[in-house]
């Protein structure tokens, strides 16, 4: 687990990417971490909405 | 009066406009500096109406519960599908488990750099501080994690959904206490301990921040509305589905 950290939040210096700029870098990951999630969410949602209607119309004929 | 249709198409407008604001403006405006916090300060923007998606949906998820209750009542006139209430409530739930996560998640990253960054990565207070707050939030997801827990232990559609509605009013009866009341009694690192919320007082954030903070909280709640209308939809068409195969079946097994 430390060792993954290192590998992503850490570079060969002490101080973390994150930090880097004055932390702007940590608002940017916060907004990949949200709308990243989001439109994840929202693409299995629409793909199982799919399936969904097409079961319904495979069912209706 | 504005016809449904308008309404419909008009929050999802808003919703888009608001939070292309709440980013673009919030990345690029000239905000006070704050010690400590340096440009990370602009995640206020986007962690804090993350709490306020939650406690809607929470709000929801509780009203489409008792919806069931109600409608399950014998006493009570019938006038709607039971199992659709049950099915949004869980629906919304779901969504209020997935912006916890989120809170939980961008609220992580937000004290790696504030109340961590003179610790070591390997460290495990550098990410999480065991603030009342962020353990309060925790538990509020277990909560909720056990509620489809709950679920997936019943087989029959109408005791899973009973028992899921009470369970849900509990579930949310502990979000007040858990996001209100104990993160004031402790001492913690979050602005709000002791003192309790700071994004309405006039006097612990200045109106520059204030003038994207709104409009942002206001845009991510219609976002997640838009997300719940979704999520109903499809809810709608797996009971329909439900509906079809058990009129197949029944027709299969008059026929035979």
């Amino acid at each position: 687990m430390t060792t993954l950290l290192h590998t992503f939040f850490l570079l060969q210096e002490e101080k973390s990417w994150l930090m880097q700029s004055d932390k702007v870098y940590s608002v940017l990951a916060v907004l990949l971490i949200v709308f990243g999630t989001l439109i994840v969410y929202l693409y299995f949602t629409n793909r199982k909405l799919k399936k969904v209607e097409e079961k319904i119309s495979e069912l209706e004929k | 009066m504005i016809p449904n249709k308008y309404l419909g198409i008009g929050y999802k407008v808003l919703a888009v406009l608001l939070l292309l604001y709440a980013v673009v403006y919030g990345m690029l405006a000239q905000l006070p500096e704050l010690p400590t916090l340096g440009q990370s300060s602009r995640n206020i923007f986007y962690h804090v109406p993350l709490w306020f998606v939650t406690l809607t949906m929470a709000g929801i998820s509780l009203a489409y519960s008792l919806k069931y209750l109600r409608l399950t009542d014998p006493d009570a006139p019938r006038s709607g599908n039971p199992l659709l209430a049950d099915a949004r409530a869980r629906e919304a739930a779901q969504l209020s488990a997935l912006f916890i996560s989120l809170g939980l998640a961008t609220g992580i990253i937000w004290q790696r750099v504030t109340w961590g960054a003179d610790m070591h990565s390997g460290e495990l207070t550098a990410w999480w501080a065991w603030d009342p707050v962020q353990v309060c939030a925790l538990i509020a997801l277990l909560i909720y994690l056990a509620y489809f827990l709950l679920r997936s232990s019943f087989a029959e559609p109408e005791q899973r959904a009973r028992i899921a509605a009470v369970y849900n009013i509990f579930a949310f009866a502990t979000l007040i206490p858990l996001f209100f009341i104990i993160p004031k009694m402790l001492p913690g690192l979050h602005p709000t301990a002791e003192k309790g919320s700071f994004i309405f007082n006039k006097s612990d954030i200045s109106n520059e921040f204030r003038l994207i903070l709104y409009p942002g909280m206001l845009g991510f709640v219609l976002l997640g509305i838009w997300i719940f209308e979704l999520r109903s939809r499809l809810a709608i068409a797996a009971l329909k589905v439900e509906e079809l195969l058990a009129d197949k079946l029944y027709q299969t097994t008059s026929n035979g």
